[in-house]
């Protein structure tokens, strides 16, 4: 079906990823990278966002990989289709290698590293209880976020979590309200 | 590699990933002075002592 989006080079993609901070096309954003990650390459300066791109499409499968991740997660792949032709022969390849049996079972068992950490820290989460300034410091030095929590956790797990750790804090509550009653 | 021990080894990935980040955040509970909550992590988690030495063990 045709969207009616106008197709972008990699490098007019990544000057509007960059200054507006978010995909061409925030309506379809979705993710793909952690939100530290998100959030540092939105500091780095435009010449060295593109070089780290390059750096890693030109290297091994694994970082392939990851820059693929990365252009997936600002959304570039979907806005922009067809150029991914642009890319060289050894980016195609990779991107090819996507279609590969081995790549498939590669896949899942990153999958498989990156839920059972997210898993492990959510369950010590809620093993803490009600403790939630350890239940914070847990989640800062094992660096699991909230999204990270969602996309990767187990549903129970996570809704525990909702009820606990992330649960809208009371005192905010009372605080809104009693600065509406001033 | 047969679609069974696919299988096997992604389950078998998933639970040593998992129990690795268990045992770091029992560790960081110790670490700040607070090993009733370790030993409440590993109780809930299922992880008993010689399992967790075993893990970290494995995790330095």
């Amino acid at each position: 079906m045709e969207t009616g989006r106008q197709e972008m080079t990699l490098d007019e993609y990544i000057d509007a990823f960059k200054s507006m901070g978010k995909s061409a096309n925030p309506n379809s954003y979705k993710p793909e990278i952690t939100s530290d990650e998100y959030k540092n390459f939105k500091k780095m300066p435009d010449s060295e966002f593109r070089e780290f791109i390059n750096k890693l499409a030109s290297g091994s499968t694994q970082d392939d990989k990851k820059a693929k991740d990365i252009l997936s997660g600002i959304g570039f792949y979907e806005a922009n289709p067809r150029k991914v032709e642009r890319f060289s022969p050894k980016q195609m390849d990779s991107i090819l290698k996507s279609d590969h049996p081995n790549h498939d079972f590669n896949r899942q068992i990153e999958t498989a590293i990156k839920t059972g950490y997210v898993q492990g820290v959510c369950e010590c989460v809620v093993a803490v209880g009600d403790d939630h300034a350890l239940g914070k410091k847990l989640l800062s030095e094992m660096q699991v976020d909230k999204y990270m929590a969602k996309k990767f956790a187990n549903p129970i797990t996570f809704k525990a979590m909702e009820q606990s750790i992330f649960a809208p804090q009371q005192e905010q509550k009372l605080e809104q309200t009693h600065s509406i009653k001033r | 590699m047969s679609e069974q021990e696919e299988k096997t080894q992604i389950k078998e990935t998933f639970l040593k990933s998992r129990n690795g980040a268990i045992v770091r955040c029992a560790s960081i509970m110790v670490d700040s002075g607070r090993k009733d909550l370790a030993k409440q992590i590993l109780t809930t988690t299922q992880i008993d002592r010689s399992r967790f030495e075993e893990i970290k063990a494995q995790n330095t």
